[in-house]
């Protein structure tokens, strides 16, 4: 085999060099050639050439030259487009001019699918979303503009400007300041002294945010250094109205419309302050110089709303027609028309009207609103509702919609809808104050509803929503009123209390306080209630309403004769007439039964007599208390066949006042009363069986009070075994008793072991006088002691008091007398003619 | 003969006057008060004007004796004599069942009086235990009752602690008294001499009595129609038992004291216990009617 001829190094080294080239070399070289331009990069070259000549020319102040170049711009991106439909740079360049001409339509038209192909292109979104801007097409053109302000570039500040008065606009007062601060964050110094605007936009958007320190603070910051500028004084006006300095911000306006006569806004402002206010003479002022001021939109616009109302509809009208001369399409200058329309009662003409507003002005919500509102203030409640439901549709993250249909359902009453509109309104914007307003209102009327038909519990817990919603006095005084009739006394005192406190509060809440008070067993204060209401109104049908609720604290007082008095001269208010009515028996009643209990027998009697002069027919529960309660007059009256007779009208059928064993009971007492203890006992054993644990105690007393009767009168007759037995069975009851021990001692004496029973005398007299007295008689009779019956008759004499005293009396001064005793110094008074024309000579025994 | 003619003639005459004499037979009025009245004259003009009363009331004459012992009163009665009778209660006790008491003799209002114990002498009663006490003699053995069951109300024995000495009237206790004929005597307190000291005095006695003495009278019809005849001022109807508690006082004296015992209060009616008193609640208003709503109306 051969071997190739070895070359040298050097000739190796270029054979190496020439062959890379061969290799490579050419190719290489070719990549840093501009590569050949494609039709569209043409074109679009050519494009960006006519728009630096336009600017230029703009620059020097030509500006045909300047229309001509960017129309050839224009002509040359489109161009470029439609050989490239796809490019970029050639729908950007044609954005940049298009704006420049103002011709938005063309832009969107054309970058729109650019733009959708490349949804992240800031250089397509820009042109884009500014066209859509001016186009006022908002919804398409924000998301575009915040793409580009999220990608923070200088030369596109004007985004963050669009966007924060976009936001202002749509009341967002969050958003429209961070944009508007990113905006001074950006814009390059040669722009600072714009700033003051900014500044001013921002204080509007912490306007819109509640926040008056904030704006007060931007307004003041704008206004620094600068002329008296009346915008932002208006703006400081308007924080000063929102910090309720009405009187201040109206001061401080009408100072405006005196410093800057030729200033519009004052004008119009204080025009609208005062329209607010009712003063539409001074309205009509200010309406009428701004319109001699200018015809301008919102002077006619004023002008139509203060002659709205003045009740001149047509005259309204007419300057309506004006604004949207000057502004055609004008939305609140339709809206009005269509009102203006309706308070001449051409109803239809008006719906016509805002029909084909809607129809021309797309989905302008207001519109729809007014639309809406008008249908349903000419009675057409479906169809109100209908394109009501289209502004929820349309806005359904705005409480707006809601919040009309939460109208048209309170017109008519729906309530169970409005509640669900005005909750929908207030979980969209929550706080919203007209929502919070109307919902409280339409859950009263739902309440009112409930309540009627008897669903108390329903109707108490919606007004207690409403007086969440609501905290003034008269939704207190309806949720009380609520509690009151569903007889929840102690809440409907705690709602009122809070009712009387607050500012609003009339007469009615602290009447109803009283009786939410009565009912909580706070007679006093119920009473003092029911004054204070009597002090807030002059009235003669309320004081007399009041008057009822003070009598029924005044019983509860023990002031019955005032409260009688009060119910017999129940004045003017029907109402009134029929509680005293229907009270004053029982009242009266209530008042018998009580004094029966003191033994008041005569009185007790009367209020019976009275309590049945009143129709009680109606009542017959009443009616047959009255009877129970003669009954145990009667009874007290030792008239026992009257009683019983008057007991069984008294309790039959039984009436709701009476309780299982009722009957029994009173029967049995009957009978204690007529000294027939077996029968009573034997009754009152049957009532016993189950007695409530109220009835316990008078039970047990009954019982033994039939013991002591049984043994008392056993021990007169000289039955001492049953007195015995009697008066055992009662102590089982009452172990302590001194007065059935000493009575016992007495039975003990009878029976012989006298003894025993001077014993239980001895001990016992301290605490029961009577077995002094009877230590006298063991003295005098048994043991003959005369003294001792002396001394122990004068120590009854001096720690007694009763029947017995004037017998006694005698008896010691008759022995003082015979045995020649000398009067004590503990005598408490020596036998005078006072206790001589006391007894005879047949009463020596007491 | 001419006796015998004499005897028919006075027979006839005596037969033809009784039957007039019977039929003329006048009501009699009699009056015994040796303790009420102190002057036999004042008895004697009271007899006739009460007589004269009577028989105006009744419509007939009625005869008046005023006696001044108890003998004669008592005989006039048992003779028939006396068809009504005003009397000291003591003394209608001991006439028993004869007497029909029919109306107190009121003195000034008061159908009863008391009675004192009186003395010139210095001590108390208890002193005086042995003495004599003249005492108005009534029928005798029934005397000292009254004075030991009524004036002294069983507390002090009258027959045991004094010597009783009797007479027939108030006058004659109060001589007996101021001639020492005794140390004590027994007189209505109205009778008590200025000077004399009260020893005793009793609770409130019945004095005198308008007594029925006759059955078929119609006094007590003709009661009302009576006059007051001074020195009493009317006469009172007597109720019930009033008359016999006081003979039995009398007879048995008072009952022995026995101890007495406590009586019970009586249990008043609980309506707590007798009524569901929360079924007893005033009507209250209609507080719907409080629930009221503005009628004012969204306007969105």
């Amino acid at each position: 085999m051969s071997r190739m001829p070895r070359s040298t190094p050097l000739g190796r080294f270029v054979v190496a060099l020439a062959f890379v080239h061969a290799l490579v070399g050419t190719s290489a070289f070719a990549q840093y050639r501009p590569p050949p331009l494609t039709e569209s990069q043409r074109l679009v070259k050519e494009g960006d050439d006519a728009q630096v000549a336009a600017s230029a020319a703009i620059t020097s102040g030509d500006k045909k030259q300047a229309q001509e170049k960017y129309l050839k711009a224009l002509q040359l991106y489109e161009q470029a487009l439609s050989v490239e439909p796809g490019s970029v740079p050639a729908a950007a360049g044609l954005g940049t001019v298009g704006n420049a001409l103002q011709d938005f339509n063309r832009v969107v038209e054309k970058l729109k699918p650019v733009m959708a192909a490349n949804p992240t292109e800031v250089t397509l979104a820009y042109p884009l979303g500014v066209a859509l801007f001016k186009l006022r097409r908002f919804p398409e053109a924000v998301p575009l503009l915040e793409i580009v302000s999220s990608a923070d570039k200088p030369e596109h500040l004007i985004v963050n400007y669009y966007l924060g008065t976009y936001y202002l606009y749509e009341q967002r007062g969050d958003l429209a300041i961070a944009k508007l601060q990113r905006y001074l964050a950006q814009r390059p110094e040669r722009l600072a002294g714009s700033d003051f605007q900014i500044h001013e936009l921002i204080g509007k958007a912490h306007l819109i945010r509640r926040d008056p320190a904030s704006a007060r603070a931007s307004f003041q910051r704008a206004q620094a250094g600068r002329p008296e500028s009346h915008t932002l004084q208006m703006g400081l006006a308007a924080v000063l109205e929102m910090e309720g300095k009405t009187q201040e911000a109206r001061a401080l306006i009408q100072g405006l419309v005196s410093r800057f006569p030729q200033a519009p806004e004052p004008k119009e402002r204080l025009g609208r302050i005062l329209l607010a206010a009712g003063d539409v003479a001074g309205a009509e002022t200010q309406a009428v110089a701004l319109v001699k001021l200018g015809s301008t939109a919102n002077a006619h616009l004023l002008l139509g709303d203060v002659r709205l109302a003045q009740k001149k509809p047509t005259e309204a009208e007419a300057e309506y027609r004006k604004v949207l001369q000057l502004a055609p399409g004008h939305i609140g200058a339709q809206i009005a028309v269509g009102k203006a329309l309706q308070a001449q009662g051409r109803n239809e003409e008006a719906i016509r009207y805002l029909e084909a507003a809607v129809q021309a002005g797309g989905n302008n919500l207001d519109l729809w609103a007014s639309l809406g509102s008008v249908n349903r203030r000419a009675g057409r409640f479906q169809r109100a509702v209908e394109v009501h439901r289209r502004v929820v549709e349309l806005a359904p993250r705005l409480a707006l919609g809601y919040l009309l249909l939460g109208a048209d359902h309170f017109a008519t009453g729906q309530w169970d809808q409005a509640i669900e509109d005005y909750s929908n309104a207030l979980a969209a914007e929550p706080g919203h104050v007209a929502a919070s307003k109307w919902l409280a209102r339409a859950l009263a009327h739902r309440a009112r509803g409930r309540a009627e038909t008897n669903r108390l519990d329903d109707a108490v817990r919606d007004l207690k929503r409403a007086f969440d919603l609501e905290r003034s006095a008269a939704m207190a005084r309806r949720l009380g009123a609520a509690m009151l009739q569903k007889r929840d006394f102690a809440g409907a005192r705690m709602v009122l209390e809070q009712a009387v406190a607050l500012p609003s509060a009339t007469w009615r809440e602290h009447w109803l306080l009283g009786y939410a008070l009565h009912g909580a067993g706070e007679a006093q204060k119920s009473l003092e209630a029911f004054e204070q209401a009597a002090k807030l109104t002059e009235e003669p049908s309320d004081l007399a309403d009041v008057s009822v609720g003070a009598a029924l604290a005044e019983v509860e007082l023990e002031r019955v004769d005032e409260a009688v008095q009060r119910l017999s001269e129940p004045g003017p208010s029907k109402v009134a007439r029929e509680l005293a009515q229907a009270n004053l028996p029982l009242l009266l009643l209530r008042r018998a039964l009580s004094r029966v209990e003191k033994g008041e027998v005569e009185a007790a009697d009367k209020d019976v007599d009275l309590a049945e002069k009143f129709p009680l027919s109606k009542q017959p529960d009443l009616a047959r208390l009255a009877f129970f309660t003669k009954a145990l007059v009667l009874t007290e009256q030792k008239r026992f066949t009257e009683a019983s007779a008057a007991l069984k009208r008294g309790l039959t059928p039984a009436p709701r006042w009476a309780v299982a064993n009722t009957r029994a009971l009173a029967e049995a007492y009957l009978l204690y009363r007529k000294e027939q203890v077996p029968q009573a006992r034997k009754v009152l054993t049957g009532a016993s069986r189950k007695p409530s644990p109220w009835q316990a105690k008078w039970i047990a007393s009954l019982a033994a009070a039939l013991h002591r009767l049984e043994g008392e009168r056993a021990y007169a007759k000289g039955h001492f075994k049953l007195s015995e037995k009697a008066f055992k069975a009662a102590l089982a009851g009452d172990p302590e008793s001194d007065t059935l021990q000493h009575n016992l001692a007495c039975v003990a004496y009878r029976k012989g072991k006298a003894a025993d029973a001077v014993e239980v005398w001895r001990k016992l007299e301290p605490t029961v006088s009577t077995a002094t007295l009877n230590l006298g008689i063991d003295a005098q009779e048994r043991r003959k002691d005369i003294p001792e019956a002396v001394d122990a008759y004068r120590r009854y004499l001096a720690s007694s008091g009763g029947p017995r005293m004037a017998t006694v009396r005698e008896w010691r001064d008759r022995l003082v007398s015979l045995y020649g005793l000398s009067a004590s110094a503990a005598d408490e008074t020596p036998a005078t003619e006072t206790t001589d024309t006391e007894t005879t000579a047949t009463e020596t025994t007491p | 003969m001419k006796t015998a003619r004499l005897m028919m003639l006075g027979l006839a005459l005596v037969c033809a006057w009784a039957p007039a004499a019977w039929a003329q037979k006048k009501t009699t009025l009699g009056v015994f008060l040796p303790t009420t009245l102190t002057d036999g004259q004042e008895r004697f003009d009271f007899a006739e004007k009460l007589a004269a009363e009577i028989g105006t009331a009744m419509g007939q004459p009625v005869a008046a004796k005023s006696f001044g012992r108890y003998e004669d009163f008592s005989k006039a009665i048992n003779d028939g004599t006396l068809d009504f009778a005003v009397v000291d209660a003591w003394a209608a006790v001991q006439l028993g069942a004869r007497a029909t008491p029919l109306a107190f003799a009121a003195l000034s209002g008061e159908t009863a009086q008391r009675w004192a114990v009186i003395s010139y002498g210095k001590g108390a009663v208890k002193d005086l235990a042995g003495k004599r006490l003249a005492l108005t003699k009534g029928a005798g053995p029934s005397d000292p009752k009254f004075v030991s069951n009524v004036v002294f109300a069983g507390d002090l024995d009258a027959r045991r602690h004094f010597k009783l000495v009797s007479v027939p009237n108030v006058e004659s206790a109060l001589k007996m008294l101021e001639a020492k004929g005794a140390e004590a005597a027994l007189v209505p307190l109205a009778h008590v001499p200025k000077d004399a000291r009260v020893l005793f005095r009793s609770t409130k006695v019945p004095g005198a009595l308008l007594v029925n003495l006759r059955a078929g009278s119609s006094l007590k019809e003709n009661l009302p129609k009576l006059s007051a005849v001074a020195p009493f001022s009317a006469f009172v109807q007597i109720q019930d038992r009033e008359f016999e508690d006081f003979r039995k006082l009398v007879q048995q004296g008072p009952p022995r004291r026995q101890p007495v015992i406590v009586e019970s209060p009586v249990l008043r009616a609980d309506t707590d216990a007798l009524i569901s008193s929360g079924d007893l609640n005033p009507v209250l208003p209609n507080f719907t009617t409080a629930m009221d709503v503005s009628d004012e109306q969204p306007d969105e």
